[in-house]
């Protein structure tokens, strides 16, 4: 006797996903260098890597919300962030990214935090290099940041893994321009599932002291 | 110490027939169990799977190199296909390919034609998939350089210029 067949078990819920009108945007640009470097913030995605593969990309993946707060909190005040930051990324030493994927890392970051790591990401990019940030303009986002795949120039996969949800920042466009001093907005894009995309292009200007960081 | 299994079990016969091709060399496989631990640089002819903890180097350029689940590895690799299922704390170099599998935790550099990380995996790191590419020695840990300094008016022009919307 033939047993009925088994339901096949997914192990996660298929993707949520979103239209990308900045990614597009950004990758014509990349389009005019010759082995353009990313560095990836957001969680290891097969999908990204064989993207930024076949655009001649070299990726840097940081998996950075992760890698400073576990399952746990961010570093609690801005040093000891800057700390965290300095073992966590690249050093600026590899050379510059020509795009920072920040995806929505900044909607978990408060204003004095927001300010080191934007200090710290303006030492990584080169100067006209760009950032992708994602921001959430709505009331309640996870509570962590949510993991992002591409899945083509101008469409988004994304997972969560949160546990909750919580009120974000909800930044506007001058707040990040005065908290993310080494960057100028260049394209804004509202979305109407609440994300607000911004490209972001690193200024050709000297910047200042990363507030609040330790003294070395 | 090492558990040796052959990959293709198939018994062949004792003499072969002088017309007869010669047999496929059989791929033998070297395990490193759950209780073993190694200190050192690993080299060899043969694949590797590693179910214990290796501190040093692992060479086996023309072989395949499996980190399982139970592996734990704070070493560079060298192989022609590395898969990785447990952890890896180093920097990886395949020949053909490397795959992150679900289960897999590696913080270090890829270095391979082709890169497979699986939906799941952890990864920390730079990946290079240009073929010949020679990995770039890690970065000397020093304090966050000098934002850069002031650019031609060119330039700053170029970029103030740009179009904005929204």
């Amino acid at each position: 006797m033939r047993s009925p067949p088994q339901p096949r078990v997914e192990l996660q819920p298929p993707p949520a996903g979103h239209q990308s009108l900045a990614l597009r945007s950004i990758l014509d640009r990349l389009a005019h260098r010759r082995r353009p470097r990313v560095l990836d913030l957001g969680r290891a995605a097969g999908a990204n890597v064989e993207f930024f593969a076949g655009h001649g990309c070299s990726l840097y993946i940081a998996d950075l919300y992760r890698s400073l707060a576990g399952e746990g909190r961010l570093p609690p005040d801005p040093p000891r962030l800057d700390r965290a930051l300095d073992e966590q990324l690249p050093q600026p030493a590899t050379g510059p990214f020509d795009l920072i994927l920040a995806w929505d890392l900044i909607n978990y970051f408060d204003p004095p935090r927001l300010e080191v790591l934007g200090h710290r990401l303006g030492s990584l990019c080169r100067p006209g290099g760009q950032m992708l940030a994602l921001i959430a303009t709505r009331d309640r986002i996870a509570d962590r940041p949510l993991a992002f795949s591409i899945r083509d120039a101008g469409n988004l996969d994304y997972r969560s893994s949160a546990t909750g949800e919580h009120p974000p920042p909800r930044y506007i466009e001058a707040q990040l321009e005065r908290l993310l001093p080494s960057f100028s907005v260049e394209t804004t894009y509202l979305l109407r599932n609440g994300i607000q995309e911004y490209v972001f292009t690193r200024r050709a200007l000297p910047g200042r002291a990363a507030p609040g960081a330790a003294p070395r | 110490m090492w558990k040796r299994t052959e990959a293709d079990p198939e018994p062949r016969p004792a003499a072969q027939p002088a017309a007869s091709p010669p047999p496929a060399r059989q791929r033998d496989l070297a395990t490193i169990g759950s209780s073993i631990r190694i200190k050192g640089d690993l080299t060899g002819d043969e694949d590797l799977l590693v179910q214990g903890q290796i501190e040093g180097k692992i060479s086996l350029k023309s072989n395949d190199v499996t980190v399982g689940q139970n592996g734990r590895v704070q070493a560079d690799i060298h192989g022609k296909n590395i898969r990785v299922e447990g952890e890896v704390r180093g920097n990886l170099f395949g020949q053909q390919e490397i795959v992150i599998r679900a289960s897999g935790r590696v913080q270090g550099n890829l270095v391979a034609p082709r890169v497979t990380l699986e939906n799941g995996s952890k990864f920390r790191g730079s990946i290079d998939m240009e073929a010949g590419t020679k990995p770039q020695p890690p970065a000397e840990r020093k304090p966050a350089a000098t934002p850069p300094g002031p650019t031609p008016k060119v330039a700053q022009a170029a970029i103030a210029g740009e179009p904005r919307n929204g």
